[in-house]
């Protein structure tokens, strides 16, 4: 079998040849497009698919692994999902051969580094019978320098014509391009959010509170800003997503290790900090109500079905302006100079009343409380919390999931490793609820618009009406799963020896 | 590897039909399938638009696995390959003998292709030879097509006879009713009739008379490909679905 990377042009092919040697074995040759346009080049932040000279491609709701490597059982180009793929063991649980795009959504390690444009064609050669003997895969990608993916595909007991494929496929190409995908990806990819990944310090007994806030802090909020270029590139809702994640990083380490900075320069940084955060609220909600396109559409009598287009019809229009908004801000003058700022800033920071501690045992305490106090809350819920009161148990959660982040790693206690996954269960779940609040908010409002205009379009507030129902069905669901594995996780047993567990390591 | 030989002692009763499509499923299903077209006249082939192997001198033909092994043709379907008829009846005869025999250069080809097959499905062509003796011992099933004429119930019965006096597994017998036309009440009042007398070996899913299964011819394809969707094809479909069942 044989495939690999040339530096062609489609165009170029010498089809005329290959139809000539063809009919001297009486095999006609026929074309078929494939796929054609756009054409979305997946990796991972790692290029873990790269690196083994594989290129994944999105295109038209179909993926492609494409590689130069046979590994003796599968074939080089493979459609996922209707054939199982090879996907490296790495990712294999993550990528679930389901139909796209809902298949996408869990792979959000994975993520769009470029877009081309391209075509995929399949080459087939016929006998008189329609048989089909062998055939080509042929993939071109639109780019500066015009590259091609080839790979023959043998059909078992016709060697006669796979060697006259391999041979025209030898003939037409000087030299295959080696490695290409890992140098394709790269390009497509200098991108800080793919090439910078600084994990942060891990604390010893010896560190001081001050110097650890200040490195954590620094690191957090550069990881936060290597995403900008991507926000504006648009590739992938996933770099703002990132952005926003970790200024919320460094919006936490400021706030919960406090006493480690003077007080007035910490609370202008942390206002600094919100500004940039609330200026991305609008797009990254626009991105959520997107990406949840699908819960638009579930569920719906068929009458009704065509007001769910008109929504994401909206919802995109709306996004266009927020992202062009975002896009002019973040390329502005200004904004470069508060970014710099910003870092100066952080450099500056003057040491607080803390900063003298020892790291560990100051925010390992602090864990300690915030447990005790989600103990506290978890004690006051009824079976029919309100709203709030599940607000107050996620804010206390996050706080406790972001120390035990900080101050835990490398610890391997069966209760603490088990504290750390209930933490993150338990944030999950509350933030699934939280979702449907704000989701409910938000439909609220639509609907409330939508009744003001006139004249009222009646299957559209219909429309609305229905979903607002699905939503509070959805959340009370959520609210249900909380308290199930509230039940389920918080037993007074486990409480007592989660809380001695965490005392021993203070 | 499983052996699966659909026969029956009747001539046009749907053996190949079945096998074609049948194959289908299973190679669409995720299993490595050959498909054996021992019927000299080559109709499974001629679905898959396979042409008969150059007549091969019988005798080296099962006594050089090689030759065996290369003779084997990929489908236009993944999963599925096919054997395509090379065979006149003599040669037939010759198969089967050498299938008995336990230490065969046969038995040591089929061993080769072992390895590489989930579901070897045996396209047997209408003989009432002595032979099929043979067939059914290294078969582990033996799909019957049973078309619920007035005829059927006696085919039905010697073979049954035919299992009881050779000592073979009664067991391994599988049929199914096929070409059924719901409108007549002679097919419906057959059905229920042996139903009631051989319920055992019966499968519950049937195949109707179809017009999609008749144009196989013209497309040269299974209908559960060009014809999928249809009743015909989801009628196979059942049919695979219960297959995989009792295999498992
Ligand atoms: N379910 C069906 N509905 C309509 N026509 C059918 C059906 N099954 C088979 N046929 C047609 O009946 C004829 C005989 O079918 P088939 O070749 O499958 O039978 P067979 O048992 O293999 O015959 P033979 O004994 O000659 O090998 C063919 O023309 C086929 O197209
Ligand atoms: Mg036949």
């Amino acid at each position: 079998m044989l495939g690999g990377w040339y530096n062609a042009h489609f165009d170029d092919l010498d089809k005329s040849r290959l139809q000539a040697k063809a009919a001297r074995l009486g095999l006609v040759l026929s074309t078929h497009s494939l796929l054609s346009g756009e054409l979305q080049l997946l990796d991972n932040a790692d290029l873990e698919l790269a690196a083994q000279d594989l290129l994944l491609v999105k295109a038209q709701g179909k993926l492609l692994l494409l590689s130069c490597q046979p590994d003796g059982h599968h074939p080089l180009i493979c459609q996922a999902p209707t054939q199982a793929i090879f996907y490296p063991a790495k990712l294999q649980s993550q990528l679930t051969p389901s139909p796209l795009p809902a298949a996408l959504s869990p792979l959000r390690s994975l993520q769009t580094l470029a877009r081309v444009t391209g075509k995929l064609e399949q080459w087939l050669l016929q006998d008189d019978w329609q048989k089909t003997c062998g055939s080509l895969m042929i993939l071109h990608l639109d780019l500066p320098e015009p590259l091609m993916f080839v790979q023959v595909m043998p059909c078992r007991g016709f060697s006669r014509c796979e060697t006259l494929l391999e041979q025209w496929v030898l003939g037409q190409f000087s030299e295959t391009t080696a490695s290409k995908a890992f140098s394709l990806a790269s390009h497509c990819s200098e991108h800080p959010l793919v090439t910078a990944r600084s994990a942060l310090a891990i604390p010893t007994n010896q560190t001081d509170l001050g110097a650890l806030a200040k490195s954590w802090l620094a690191a957090s909020v550069n990881m936060a800003f290597a995403n900008i270029q991507g926000i504006q590139q648009d590739r992938d809702t996933e770099y703002l997503h990132q952005f926003r994640v970790n200024l919320r990083k460094s919006r936490s380490v400021l706030s919960l290790l406090k006493g480690g900075f003077a007080g007035p320069q910490q609370k202008a940084l942390a206002a600094q900090l919100r500004t940039l955060m609330n200026r991305t609220n609008e797009l990254r909600d626009l991105d959520v109500h997107l990406l949840a396109e699908d819960q638009y559409r579930e569920n719906l009598p068929d009458n009704i079905k065509p007001q769910a287009d008109k929504l994401v019809q909206r919802l995109r229009s709306k996004r266009q302006r927020a992202y062009r908004h975002l896009s002019s801000m973040l390329a502005s003058k200004a904004f470069q100079r508060q970014t710099r700022q910003i870092q100066q800033d952080i450099a500056d920071l003057p040491s607080g009343p803390k900063a003298h501690k020892a790291a560990l045992e100051f925010g390992r305490k602090k864990l300690l409380k915030q447990v005790q106090r989600i103990i506290q809350l978890a004690q006051q819920l009824s079976f029919d919390p309100s709203d709030q009161q599940i607000h107050n148990l996620r804010l206390a959660c996050k706080k406790a999931r972001y120390l035990a982040e900080f101050f835990l790693p490398g610890l391997t206690g069966k209760t603490i490793l088990h504290l750390a996954k209930t933490l993150k269960k338990l944030t999950t779940l509350l933030g699934d609820f939280n979702d449907q609040c704000v989701q409910q908010q938000e439909l609220n409002s639509w609907l409330l618009q939508e009744q003001q205009q006139v004249p009222s379009d009646h299957s559209y507030i219909a429309y609305l009406q229905l979903l607002c129902q699905h939503c509070e069905d959805k959340k009370q669901q959520a609210r249900n799963k909380i308290i199930r594995q509230l039940l389920k996780q918080l037993t007074a047993a486990s409480q007592q020896q989660l809380l001695n567990a965490l005392r021993k390591t203070i | 590897m499983k052996i699966i030989a659909c026969y029956s002692n009747k001539g046009g009763v749907g053996k190949t039909a079945s096998s074609a499509n049948l194959a289908h499923l299973m190679a669409q299903a995720g299993h490595k399938v050959l498909l054996c077209d021992l019927d000299p006249q080559g109709a499974s082939s001629f679905y898959f638009r396979l042409k008969p192997a150059k007549k091969l001198s019988e005798d080296s033909f099962f006594t050089d696995q090689d030759k065996l092994l290369k003779a084997i043709k990929g489908s236009d379907y993944d999963n599925l390959d096919v054997l395509p008829a090379n065979m006149d009846f003599r040669d037939f005869d010759i198969f089967l003998s050498r299938m008995a025999k336990g230490h065969s250069a046969l038995k040591k080809a089929l061993k080769s292709v072992k390895k590489e097959y989930d579901f070897l499905l045996l396209d047997c062509p209408p003989t009432i030879s002595m032979l099929s003796e043979s067939v059914f011992s290294c078969a582990d099933w033996v799909l019957v097509p049973v078309i619920p004429s007035t005829l059927s119930e006696r085919t039905l019965e010697q073979l049954l006879d035919f299992f009881t006096q050779h000592q073979l597994e009664k067991h391994k017998i599988l049929a199914f009713f096929s070409m059924v036309q719901v409108s007549k009440k002679l097919h419906l009042e057959t059905m229920q009739r042996l139903n009631e007398q051989h319920g055992d070996l019966l499968l519950s899913t049937f195949i109707p008379f179809s017009s999609h299964i008749e144009r196989m011819g013209v497309h040269r394809a299974p209908a559960t490909d060009f014809a999928k969707g249809t009743p015909a094809a989801q009628h196979y479909l059942d049919l695979w679905r219960e297959l995989a069942k009792r295999f498992s």
